[in-house]
């Protein structure tokens, strides 16, 4: 591994946050390319170890492998956090594939009203705004968190589940 | 194990709404969503409706728009041949697209249970913990602005007390002892606590109940990272601390 990726492993495994790419260039002084490219080395090399390079968006960090997760669990009694309604599953589903998403649009898709829902999964910051529509009102835009990532055991949104079919029907609505 | 119900964890089969239901019937029959006609579970998604208990009335409605809308498209399934009129052919133009949104919401329920099945098998990814590289990160004991500040936080997302008041009325033991029960089977986070208050008033009542508990020493207030979710947990001093607690 080169010494840059070897940097960035070693950020990254001091941060108790994720960090954003811009935040590593000025670490390392190296252009964003660089640090593409030295991130994509510490992917392949992190391949088949009990951590992985976790994605989201525009930042990243270290986590465990989903895989070992019921050993570390064993070995560390993490606390868990209560579990999650159907509905908040749904809504999950939807924010993650369409984000950046309006509350409208949701609740377009499940046909209710899912102000509380979104409410709770943004209390427990699995989604976010990440910014605001352009309509009237300018409505909040969710989106995807990298606690998400963490909670689904991820490791990146290029890894979400995919449906049996349908899938054409997901991409249409994200690309329009 | 008898818990309070919470707001936020709906595990009851009781249809979300129209298109839940909707869909769920159409699975049913098994056919495809694309060619299935609605006004053949038309009879089912009316009996499904009649059902429900003390149903609330502007979800109902919901509900009753949408079996207007299915009664009417079976009146002119039922009369073939005849030319549709212009209020007709919306509503057979409404067919499709309810059977496109019914299409894309399976497609969003199917990737739910596949979250809901990977939370399941508890295939967390676990960041890095807080570490002592700098002075972030704490353990007990917790400042009370912490606590309270939490709190505003939640409180925000309970709805006031609606107009007609059907809820209880909660007293202090009475959250004092659902606390301290809940507590023996394990720590509890704040957050979900009060969130699964019916009313503001409730979640003030559970949280002057929290107070009162921190004050008496019987549970202790951990928060591992900053912004961190804050966890309740009861001191281990079982019998004695019981006494002082009733």
């Amino acid at each position: 591994m080169s010494a840059l990726s070897a940097a960035l492993e070693a950020i990254l495994f001091s941060s108790n946050r994720p960090l954003k790419v811009r935040e590593l260039q000025q670490a390392i002084d190296v252009d964003r390319n660089g640090v593409e490219g030295a991130l994509e080395e510490l992917r392949e090399t992190l391949d088949g170890r009990g951590v992985m390079l976790m994605r989201h968006h525009d930042e990243v960090h270290l986590a465990t492998r989903p895989e070992y997760a019921a050993a570390v669990r064993r070995a560390l009694r993490p606390e868990v956090s209560g579990r999650l309604s159907q509905a908040a599953y749904e809504t999950l589903a939807i924010v993650a594939y369409q984000q950046p998403v309006s509350r409208a649009r949701v609740e377009e898709v499940r046909g209710v009203n899912c102000e509380s829902v979104l409410g709770n999964l943004e209390l427990r910051d699995l989604i976010t705004e990440v910014g605001r529509g352009s309509g009237p009102g300018q409505p909040k835009l969710y989106g995807t968190t990298m606690r998400f990532l963490q909670v689904m055991g991820l490791e990146s949104l290029d890894h979400l589940p995919t449906p049996s079919d349908g899938a054409e029907l997901i991409e249409r609505a994200k690309n329009g | 194990m008898e818990s309070a119900p919470s707001r936020l964890a709906v595990t009851t089969p009781v249809f979300e709404g129209p298109l839940e239901l909707l869909l769920a019937l159409v699975e049913r029959e098994e056919v495809d969503i694309f060619k299935v006609s609605l006004s053949k579970v038309t009879d089912a998604y009316l009996a499904e409706i009649a059902a429900r208990e003390v149903p609330d009335p502007q979800e109902m409605a919901e509900f009753l728009w949408m079996a207007a809308r299915m009664l009417l498209l079976k009146s002119i399934r039922l009369l073939p041949g005849e030319t549709p009129t212009d209020e007709e052919t919306e509503l057979l133009g409404w067919e499709d697209e309810v059977r496109q949104r019914l299409e894309e919401y399976r497609a969003y329920k199917e990737i739910a249970g596949e979250l809901l099945e990977r939370a399941q098998q508890e295939t967390f990814a676990f960041p890095p913990p807080p570490r002592a590289l700098e002075a972030g990160g704490q353990e007990a004991p917790l400042d009370v602005d912490f606590l309270v500040e939490a709190f505003n936080r939640v409180l925000a997302r309970i709805p006031p007390r609606p107009l007609v008041v059907t809820g209880r009325t909660w007293t202090l033991q009475e959250k004092l002892d659902l606390i301290t029960d809940r507590l023996r089977e394990g720590p509890i986070e704040l957050v979900e606590l009060i969130l699964e208050s019916e009313d503001r008033l409730e979640a003030v009542v559970t949280f002057v109940a929290l107070l009162e508990l921190v004050r008496r020493s019987l549970v202790r207030v951990k928060q591992k990272e900053r912004f961190g979710p804050i966890h309740v947990e009861a001191r281990a001093q079982p019998a004695e601390a019981r006494e002082t607690a009733t």
